[in-house]
């Protein structure tokens, strides 16, 4: 037997500190298991949320994650909205929907210039990139930026935005506000554009994976904030029967919950589900900029999330600068719930990286009894850890520091939960015993 | 000319919120008309913060023992392995200070300070976190202790 162990700091959301691992088993050259190891808070969270009222839920659960507490607030609206009859008109929908382009923005930038693309380079992090890629560096930061610019104006603040609430916004911003954000949003598309044209040039892994991709589908637009949940499986439903069709399953390796779908098996949400199954809802420029860089559907290349990251962020720009250029204030800043009821809401939006679930049972005074939250990291983790499991011939056959510099790059492939994902595993490989 | 002082931290993570505490701390006592403060939660944030002709002073919350202690750094001290500055995510700060003097090394500030609350927990060899001083809501006494300190030791760069 052997085994080896390389050990890399990791930085973690609420608890600011944290570490995850995963374990390949090899038997004669193929993975015979491979297990990853994640910490996930946001179990705490739903029991802290029992007790509090209806309004909280929103700025409670944006805590869970500070690179994309728009999906939470969302999520968590969407749900309390449902559970009292609440209604937006359209001026809401898509100051929210812009709210969510902004966080999209920022934290795919973040995930793909400072921490995924150093992979396809051959850089151990993003400042060893930028010594030699110094203007895509300060590219992909300036894209960022556009995006914090975004939720800093809607929301208040660039992290865990103070201005969302459930039925809308405390204040609605004004035309003249929003017009100031669009130099920055035209520059970030042209950036985007030329940054999508780069990183299709570089080299990328060859793999391809029988997935199950799930995600929102919207009738008319690239669905981010709203749609029901259909999968390439066949699968269509509304976010409300998610229960009926979706499992979640404690495994001995991870604090996080895996999901698998009733009757079937591991499923991936996130950019690569939301590309394959809404090509068609890109707007027609995103598309052509899609194919010009050697995107068609079906993309079942995880490696090739990069490339759909940055066709999204283009996206979300192209969207952004719509609706700012056809924006009317609301009547007012937000719908305010008829009455308070008892019953169960459900809701679901696109988190950048997959379909976040939250949902809850409220008593007659909007008292939360019972809450659940299903993030995306923890619904991918069954297809990660195939991934690995489908690599491992040429991961047995790598000298153990590149077989974990591919693991790590394949498992950053899904940006899982955190933008820590950079240097974030201990890699141990051991031969199974015979 | 105005000297930029930059606050890292989140207020719902215990002692992580020690450099906002400092901010807080120079705000209620006044600052001098050349100074600016500034919050980011953010650590890419800070690498467009810190393109200034100015004196920037970042004030972070660093893994450090004991708990209570004000710390001086440099840009330098991170790139050797110093007390680690809590970083929100993603980019520690000698990261996002290397990546500010790579992508526009004619616009970083020529005078970077960072003032350092040690909050315990000094990363081991190993990679493990010891426990900290305090993840609970607000600053443990040691910590709370320390951000009049921090803040004087600020305000002693101001006008230098």
């Amino acid at each position: 037997m052997s085994a080896e162990t390389r050990t890399i700091a990791v930085d973690y959301l609420a608890r600011v500190e944290g570490e995850g691992s995963l374990t390949l088993v090899i038997e004669d050259g193929r993975a015979k298991e491979a297990r990853l190891s994640i910490f996930e808070p946001p179990r705490f969270f739903e029991a802290f949320l029992r007790g509090r009222g209806y309004a909280e839920a929103p700025d409670i659960t944006s805590r869970i994650c500070g690179i994309c507490p728009v999906a939470y607030i969302t999520s968590a609206c969407r749900a309390m909205e449902d559970a009292l009859g609440i209604e937006l008109g359209p001026e809401l929908r898509a100051l929210r929907r812009l709210l969510y382009c902004g966080e999209w923005i920022e934290s795919h930038a973040l995930h793909v210039f400072l921490l995924h693309a150093p992979d396809f380079l051959g850089y151990p992090d993003a400042v060893a990139m930028a010594r030699d890629h110094r203007d895509w560096v300060a590219k992909g930061l300036a894209i960022k930026k556009a995006g914090n610019a975004i939720v800093a104006l809607l929301g208040g603040r660039e992290i865990h935005p103070v201005n969302t609430r459930v039925g809308g916004f405390y204040s609605a911003p004004s035309r003249a506000d929003l017009e100031g954000l669009l130099p920055e949003l035209r520059a970030g598309s042209e950036r985007t554009r030329a940054c999508l044209s780069w990183m299709a040039t570089l080299p990328c892994p060859e793999l391809d994976r029988p997935y199950e991709f799930v995600a929102l589908r919207s009738d008319d637009v690239y669905a981010i904030t709203e749609g029901r949940l259909v999968s390439s499986g066949g699968l269509g439903i509304e976010v409300r029967d998610y229960d009926a069709h979706f499992i979640e399953e404690h495994v001995s390796w991870s604090t996080a919950l895996r999901s698998r779908i009733h009757g079937s098996g591991s499923y991936l949400c996130g950019p690569l589900a939301r590309f394959n199954l809404s090509f068609d809802r890109l707007l027609p420029e995103v598309q052509d900029a899609a194919r010009a860089a050697g995107l068609a559907v079906p993309c079942r290349n995880p490696f090739r999330s990069l490339l759909v990251r940055l066709v999204e962020i283009l996206q979300a720009f192209e969207e952004s600068i719509r609706i700012i250029e056809a924006y009317a204030p609301p009547p007012a800043p937000f719908v305010a719930p008829p009455a308070l009821r008892a019953g169960t809401g459900y809701g679901g939006s696109e988190a950048p990286r997959g379909f976040l679930y939250h949902r809850y049972t409220l008593d007659a005074e909007g008292t939360i009894l019972d809450a659940k939250i299903v993030p995306p990291t923890s619904q991918n983790q069954l297809s990660i850890e195939e991934d690995l499991c489908a690599m491992s011939p040429s991961l047995a056959s790598l000298p153990l520091r590149e077989a974990t510099a591919r693991a790590e790059q394949a498992v950053r492939n899904h940006d899982p939960c955190i933008s820590c994902a950079t240097h974030f595993l201990t890699l141990r490989v051991e031969e199974a015993p015979r | 000319m105005t000297t930029r002082i930059i606050g890292l931290g989140q207020r719902a993570a215990g002692d992580d919120a020690a450099g906002l505490a400092v901010l807080e701390a120079l705000r209620r006592q006044g600052l001098p008309d050349d100074a600016e403060v500034v919050e980011a939660r953010d650590t890419t944030a800070l690498v467009s913060l810190l393109q200034t002709p100015s004196t920037v002073v970042v004030v972070d919350a660093v893994l450090a023992s004991p708990p209570g202690e004000v710390l001086e750094l440099s840009p330098s001290d991170l790139a050797a392995g110093a007390p680690v500055p809590v970083s929100t995510h993603g980019l520690g700060v000698g990261q996002a200070i290397e990546l500010a003097r790579i992508t526009a090394p004619d616009r970083l500030s020529p005078d970077i300070r960072i003032v350092g609350v040690s909050i315990g927990g000094r990363r081991a060899p190993s990679g493990d976190p010891e426990p900290r001083a305090s993840d609970e809501p607000g600053l443990s006494p040691q910590v709370a202790a320390a951000v009049p300190r921090a803040a004087a030791r600020v305000l002693s760069f101001l006008g230098g």
